[in-house]
C-alpha cells in the first residue's frame, strides 16, 4: 500500500537453460506473464515448480539467430569455444522435428557441455535493426545471446533451431534500496530447477530410450 | 457566495446526493475499470446502462451483479490488483446494500458506508507505513523519487537531480531486472541523487504519515459539524496535493465519491466534485510543458 520497496515492481524473475555446467539466459515468454505476476507476489514453492514446468515444456531458440543479428551466414567461433554449428553432441538433442545434423545456416546454437559460464560483462547496449553488427567475440558465448520460447502456433524462424538442454532454472529476485550506500541491492528470493521437455528424449548411456511424452 | 454555492453545488437536496454519487461511481467504473476483457466489457456494459436508465442505477441487483465482475477480477488476478480495485469492489456492494433499503434510509446509509469505508481505507494506509521499516526512514519515498518516472518533475524541481541522471536510474533498475538476458548481472549499482532529494523523501514521509493518520482518527470519529468539516478540508488537502504528484486517477476518483457520500456541506461538496474534476485535469502532462518552455532539467 505505497508503503515499502517492496513490491511487485521491485520484484523479477530470471529464467536460464541449463546445459551441462553452462546455462543460458532466456527472455520470460510473453505468454506466461501471468504467471510470472504470480510467482513475483508470492513465490510459493507449488507457483515455483508449475512456472518451471511450463517453461520446460517450451520450445526454446536462440533469440539472437532467430533476429539474424549476430550470426553470419556459415556459423562463427569465438575464441576458445567450439564453432556454432557443430552436430548435436550427446546430451544436448535438438526437437526431433529437426534434422541435428543441418549445417549451420546462419543460427543454429547447441548448447556444449562443459563450455564454460560466460563472465558478467559491460553492457552492450541495445542493437538497432541495421545498426553495426557487433563483435561476435564479445559476445557471452559462441554466438548466443539469449534463448527466447517459440510461443504456441509460431513457426519457426528461418535460420532457428529448436535447442535441446537439460533443465530449466528459475530465480526470484527482488531489489532493495540501501539509503547508506545510496545503492539499489539485489537478492535472491527463492528458485526453481525443471526439466528440460527434449532431455526426455535422449538416450541416456544405460537405459534404453524413454518413449516421447 | 452563498447564492453561487447553492446555485452550482451538486446533489445537495434530498436524493440528489445519492443520485450524484451512484452516476460519478458509473463515470469511474465506465473509465477505470480493470482492463480484463471479462470485467472491462460487461461492467462498461453496465455502467452505460445504469447511466442511461434511472430504474437499473437504482436496483440493489445490479450493484450486486456489477460486484460479482469486479470480485472475479479481483480474484483471478489477486497478485496484480491495485489496492484501490478491492475498495472499488466493496464499495459497489455497499451501493447494493444501499438500495436494498427504503428510500428514506438510502442517504444515511450512503454516509455511514462513505465515511467508513474512508477511515478504513486510511486506518490500513497507515498501519502499513508505520510497520515499514523502509518508510519510516524515508528510504522508500527516496527510492520512488529516484526511480519512478510518475515522480520525474518532483525529484528534478525540487530534488535537484537532473533528468538525465533520473533517467539513468531507471535504466539501473531495468538493467538489474532484465540485464541477464545480455550477460549482465547487477547485484549492486549505486543510484543519482542528490541531497535535496533525501531532505524532500523526509518531508514527503512526515507529510503523508501525518495527513493520513489524522483522516483516520477523524474519519473514526462520529459526524458532529465541526468534526465533518475539519476531516472534508483535510480529505480534499489530501487529494489536491497527493494526485498532483502521483496521479492514480481512479483512486481519487473513488476517494472523492466516498467524500461527496458522507458530506453535509453544500460549499464542501462543490469543492470535491472541482477536485473530481481537477484530478482529471491532472493528467494533463503539466511537467513537461513546463519543462518544455523553461528547457532546464533542474527547474526554473
Amino acid at each position: 500500500m505505497f508503503s515499502t520497496v517492496d513490491s511487485l515492481d521491485a520484484r523479477y524473475v530470471k529464467i536460464y537453460l541449463v546445459a551441462g555446467d553452462r546455462s543460458i539466459p532466456a527472455i520470460p515468454p510473453p505468454s506466461l506473464g501471468a504467471d510470472y505476476l504470480r510467482v513475483q507476489a508470492l513465490p510459493t514453492r507449488g507457483a515455483l515448480d508449475r512456472l518451471v514446468f511450463k517453461l520446460g515444456q517450451m520450445e526454446w531458440i536462440d533469440a539472437a539467430s532467430a533476429q539474424h543479428r549476430f550470426l553470419p551466414p556459415g556459423g562463427v567461433s569465438a575464441p576458445g569455444l567450439p564453432p556454432v554449428g557443430f552436430p548435436p553432441v550427446p546430451g544436448f538433442a535438438p526437437g526431433d522435428d529437426k534434422d541435428p545434423a543441418q549445417p549451420a545456416d546462419g543460427g543454429p546454437v547447441l548448447l556444449p557441455p562443459g563450455a564454460p559460464e560466460a563472465a558478467p560483462r559491460p553492457h552492450a547496449g541495445h542493437l538497432q535493426p541495421g545498426g553495426p553488427r557487433p563483435d561476435l567475440a564479445d559476445l557471452p558465448g559462441p554466438g548466443v545471446r539469449s534463448m527466447r520460447a517459440l510461443e504456441r502456433g509460431e513457426p519457426l524462424p528461418p535460420g532457428a533451431r529448436i535447442l535441446g538442454f537439460q533443465n530449466v532454472r528459475l530465480e526470484v529476485w527482488r531489489m532493495d534500496y540501501e539509503p547508506d550506500s545510496r545503492a539499489l541491492v539485489a537478492r535472491k528470493m527463492a528458485s526453481a530447477l525443471g526439466t528440460g521437455r527434449f532431455t526426455q528424449q535422449v538416450a541416456p548411456a544405460n537405459k534404453g530410450p524413454e518413449p516421447p511424452r | 457566495m452563498k447564492n453561487f454555492i447553492d446555485q452550482w453545488s451538486p446533489g445537495t437536496s434530498e436524493g440528489d446526493r445519492t443520485e450524484l454519487v451512484v452516476n460519478l461511481t458509473l463515470i469511474l467504473l465506465l473509465l477505470h475499470t480493470p482492463g480484463f476483457w471479462y470485467v472491462q466489457s460487461p461492467v462498461a456494459v453496465l455502467s452505460i446502462s445504469g447511466l442511461i436508465y434511472r430504474p437499473v442505477r437504482h436496483s440493489p441487483r445490479f450493484w450486486f451483479i456489477v460486484t460479482v465482475f469486479l470480485a472475479v477480477g479481483l480474484i483471478v488476478n489477486w497478485f496484480s490488483m491495485d489496492n484501490h480495485k478491492y475498495l472499488e469492489a466493496y464499495w459497489t456492494l455497499a451501493l447494493c446494500g444501499v438500495f436494498s433499503t427504503p428510500e428514506s434510509d438510502r442517504e444515511q446509509i450512503l454516509a455511514l458506508n462513505g465515511r467508513w469505508l474512508l477511515a478504513l481505507c486510511m486506518t490500513f494506509a497507515v498501519f502499513w507505513k508505520v510497520n515499514s521499516a523502509s518508510f519510516l526512514s524515508g528510504s522508500f519515498f527516496e527510492f520512488t523519487l529516484l526511480t519512478d518516472g510518475r515522480f520525474e518533475h518532483v525529484a528534478s524541481w525540487i530534488g535537484q537531480v537532473p533528468r538525465p541522471e533520473l533517467i539513468h536510474n531507471r535504466d539501473t533498475v531495468q538493467a538489474m531486472a532484465m540485464g541477464y538476458v545480455d550477460g549482465l548481472n547487477l547485484e549492486k549499482e549505486a543510484l543519482q541523487t542528490a541531497p535535496a532529494l533525501r531532505t524532500l523523501a523526509r518531508c514527503m514521509t512526515w507529510w503523508t504519515l501525518a495527513i493520513e493518520g489524522s483522516l483516520a482518527v477523524l474519519f473514526w470519529l462520529s459526524a458532529k459539524s465541526r468534526i465533518s468539516t475539519v476531516r472534508d478540508s483535510l480529505l480534499l488537502l489530501f487529494a489536491v496535493t497527493t494526485y498532483l504528484v502521483a496521479n492514480v486517477q481512479g483512486f481519487g476518483w473513488l476517494l472523492m465519491i466516498l467524500g461527496i457520500s458522507q458530506c453535509r456541506r453544500k460549499g464542501l461538496t462543490l469543492l470535491y466534485f472541482a477536485t473530481f474534476l481537477l484530478i482529471e485535469v491532472y493528467n494533463i502532462p503539466s511537467g513537461e510543458v513546463v519543462t518544455s518552455i523553461w528547457g532546464t532539467g533542474k527547474g526554473p
